[in-house]
């Protein structure tokens, strides 16, 4: 086991130093200096600035000005001849539209589109949500959640009217609280437990447990951790269960025990077939007192005595 | 009731700021009366959408948003202020130097047929951000999460080794300093702590604190080259039982773009927990290669990942693959994505439950706007999950379609514009092992039509469909109709109809005869608007 981290760490060594230096040598060439000015923008646009008012784009702060955006060899040529387009970073890359954005916005839900969002790969960024000049919602976006995000995830409407499911519609909870990659906050990138995400409101489950349930902090998958078990936009069963618990297979629990009926599983007779598996493993999200996730009065009932069942 | 305090600072930063108010200041907001009645009758537990709907009259929307001047805006917005269900967001922002939020929400859960089962769940929460420099910025959070009421074990007639009561508390709180240079290079130092409390249960009682850095780092030689390096340490532990956590993480992006259509990604992600307790350290390490290549209105995308976790008792290792096409119009007319992907997994000990796993999703997903009022789409995704070891396969089918149209027709006398929307949803999910197999499939239509008539009148008509079948039989259903007259430009009175359904064919599996629901809610409200633009 430690040799698989000594060559990952060599790896990730090498990989740096190798694209460091295959391009350590280049030259960026200087650039032009502009001659424009944001009086230049006002004379045509100032009914554009005028909408700024009261924003943080507002010029008047003198902290942003219409070339800290749209500067660029399109926006002098636009000077020159009006029809042609200026640079307009709503139509831009995403990656080079992120960057004039992190000019600013440096913060770490910039830097998660940046490196690794989904929406960035699907070469979506910061216009995407937000709109400088005519967004009217708080955080200048588009509209508000969940309608923003449902404009475009449409099928995950319905997640959120199944008969249990997690009050996004209602508005108790926001898709961002959750998918914290578009969150305004940097908790995604600290490690607060194997089920971050989850505990953040779940508290009571967080453990950690001296005797953890493998499937809840096994995140290695991509359903993985509290998913093994909980549908988290909403399900059919109750409790957000991705398979029912309902006797006599308990699908649920069968998902990984094989035991519909108890009588697959050696340590099951037939005798507790149709019984609900909490009925003894109680614990399930973890336990304090033993492995199996037993429930310790199994012991006054003398069910741990020797030669039974052993926790 | 703690929401009154923002009220007082509302009212507090109103005074304080009002001397200062400019020929810039523009205000708008309404206020909202009315409320509600509703009959209801069947299983209180099976309808969410109904749990927070509580009967009686009060202020059911307060709403103010605008700016005393040009730098200094407020933003409160806030429902059901004096009935159960409240919430609220208050938002104060000086541009470009300080802002201050807060929100309180609660909402109510129903465990039982009766619906005298249930428990309520509090969030405050509060920010105040600074920018005191332009490449400086400090923030602090705090936020209080309560949970009150009965608990219940599942299935309903077992006793719940958690307990038959709620009275947990949550608070987290965190400060973090943001900084920047003009070239580029960025840092953040950030502290989060968190206290869980648990006044039923004391082994429950939880307290952890992480300390975190980011840099983000130009290529010192290279314009198209970022680095970003992340790194944390923390703890967590249960004082009551003596476990303790120690916890690290290290990650590092390197994004590089040689030329302008291709961008070549590198991602590594390390961590460690190690268990005080049981002695156990957990490692995950992940490299992640990723390219893409713009070519006109197309993105080419690939992709590949190799993981591994390594504890104590095993190794899993998992190798990914991805791809996937996505193009856009330039005029956004037509959209369209085909990916893949794929996840295997190879437990090298063979001591985990699943043992080898094996993941696929493929989606194909297509949205057009063939004119202005018309957009229309559709999506059909498959994913599998394949545990050959022991047998089990899980298999998950989903297709969607969507329509759109909106008319408007402008004449002297005013505007009537009106929206008809469709979506179809289409779901099947089917789970086999070696011993049994377990199918649902469920079909959600919901369509809505909105007519605005010269700003004096509007009506919404919405209908919400769900059809579960397979080894589940469920019908639920949600009719909502809407009507808003405006009279005198400022005010307006709205009446809302909505009927809830819900049948659960199979409900000797259940809880007896409580396997049906239905209600009918009247909500009657009348509003002032004000605007000063």
């Amino acid at each position: 086991m430690g040799s698989v981290r000594r060559i990952l760490i060599l790896v990730f060594l090498a990989a740096i130093g190798a694209v460091s230096t295959a391009f350590m040598f280049q030259a960026t060439p200087p650039s032009e200096p502009s001659t424009l000015t944001d009086e230049t923008c006002m004379d045509c646009h100032e009914d554009v600035a005028h909408a700024l008012i009261g924003t943080a784009h507002d010029r008047a702060g003198n902290k942003v000005s219409c070339l800290g955006c749209h500067a660029g060899a399109a926006t002098e040529a636009h000077v020159d001849d009006p029809d042609l387009k200026p640079v307009n970073p709503g139509r831009i890359r995403a990656d080079s539209l992120t960057a004039v954005c992190t000019t600013c916005h440096e913060d770490a839900h910039a830097l998660n589109l940046y490196e690794r969002d989904p929406h960035e790969n699907a070469d979506l960024a910061c216009a995407a949500c937000h709109s400088v000049h005519a967004g009217t919602h708080v955080g200048l976006l588009v509209d508000e959640e969940p309608a923003l995000c449902f404009s475009c995830h449409a099928g995950k409407k319905a997640d959120f009217t199944m008969p249990t499911h997690h009050p996004v519609i209602e508005g108790v909870v926001k898709c961002s609280e959750c998918h914290t990659s578009v969150a305004q906050s940097a908790k995604q990138h600290v490690v607060t437990g194997p089920s971050e995400t989850c505990v953040q409101c779940h508290a009571g489950f967080a453990g950690p447990y001296p005797f953890e349930h493998q499937a809840a902090v096994d995140y290695s998958t991509e359903q993985g951790g509290c998913l093994n078990c909980h549908a988290p936009h909403g399900s059919p069963n109750p409790r957000l269960l991705v398979q029912p618990y309902q006797p006599p297979d308990y699908a649920l629990c069968s998902q990984c025990h094989a035991v519909p009926g108890h009588q697959s599983n050696i340590n099951h007779g037939t005798q507790w077939a149709g019984v609900p598996c909490s009925d003894c493993h109680v614990d399930v999200h973890g336990s304090y007192d033993n492995q199996k996730l037993l429930d310790p009065s199994l012991s006054a009932q003398g069910c741990f005595a020797v030669g039974c069942h052993t926790p | 009731m703690r929401i009154w305090w923002l009220w007082i600072l509302t009212s507090a930063v109103l005074a304080n700021t009002q001397a200062r108010a400019d020929s810039t200041s523009v205000w708008e907001g309404n206020i909202r009366l009315g409320g509600a009645i509703e009959d209801e009758e069947g299983d209180r537990s099976v309808m969410q959408e109904t749990f927070n709907i509580h009967e009686g009259f009060g202020i059911t929307k307060l709403h103010l948003n605008g700016r005393f001047n040009r730098n200094t805006s407020l933003y409160f917005d806030g429902d059901n202020l004096n009935v159960d269900g409240r919430r609220a967001t208050f938002d104060l922002r000086q541009a470009g130097i300080a802002r201050l939020r807060s929100r309180y929400d609660e909402s109510l859960f129903i465990y039982d047929p009766s619906g005298s089962v249930d428990a309520t769940r509090r969030d405050w929460w509060s920010s105040l951000s600074l920018t005191p420099k332009k490449w400086l910025w400090v923030s602090g959070d705090y936020d209080l999460q309560t949970r009150r009421g009965d608990r219940v074990g599942y299935p309903n007639d077992v006793q719940s080794a958690l307990g038959t009561a709620y009275e947990t508390d949550l608070n987290r709180w965190r400060v973090d300093a943001q900084a920047r240079s003009a070239s580029g290079i960025g840092g953040t130092f950030a502290y989060d702590g968190v206290s869980f409390t648990d006044a039923l249960d004391a082994r429950n009682d939880r307290d952890g604190s992480v300390f975190s850095a980011i840099a983000h780092v130009p290529g010192v030689f290279i314009k198209r080259l970022t680095h970003v390096v992340r790194g944390s340490v923390g703890k967590s532990e249960l004082p009551t039982a003596g476990i303790e956590y120690d916890m690290a993480t290290i990650q590092y992006t390197g994004i590089l773009a040689p030329w302008r259509p291709l961008r070549l990604k590198y991602r590594f992600y390390g961590m460690t927990v190690d268990d005080d307790a049981t002695a156990m350290q957990t490692d995950r390490w992940i490299n992640d290669f990723d390219a893409d290549y713009r070519w006109r209105s197309a993105i080419f995308a690939a992709g590949y990942g190799w993981e591994a976790w390594d504890d104590d008792r095993s190794v899993t290792t998992y190798e990914n693959y991805r791809g996937a096409i996505t193009v856009n119009h330039p005029d956004q007319k037509y959209s369209g994505r085909i990916a893949y992907s794929q996840r295997d997994s190879e437990d090298e000990e063979d001591q985990t439950l699943l043992k080898d796993t094996e993941y696929a999703r493929g989606e194909i997903r297509l949205d057009a706007r063939p004119s202005g009022a018309w957009s229309v789409g559709g999506r059909v995704a498959d994913r599998t999950r394949k545990m050959p070891d022991i047998g089990a396969e899980a298999e998950g089918l989903a297709a969607s379609a969507y329509a759109r149209y909106t008319y408007s027709h402008s004449r002297e006398s005013g505007t009537i514009a009106s929206t008809v929307s469709a979506d179809y949803q289409y779901a099947d999910d089917d789970y086999d092992n070696r011993v049994g197999e377990y199918q649902v499939e469920s079909q959600f239509v919901t369509g809505s039509v909105e007519v605005d008539f010269r700003k004096m009148i509007s009506a919404v008509a919405s209908v919400h469909y769900l059809d579960i079948e397979g080894d589940l039989d469920i019908e639920k259903s949600i009719l909502s109709f809407e009507l808003d007259c405006t009279f005198r430009k400022s005010f307006d009175a709205r009446v809302k109809y909505n009927v809830y359904n819900y049948d659960d064919y199979l409900i000797a599996d259940y809880s007896g005869d409580e396997g049906y629901y239905t209600a009918n809610v009247v909500w009657i409200e009348v509003g002032y608007a004000f605007s000063t633009e």
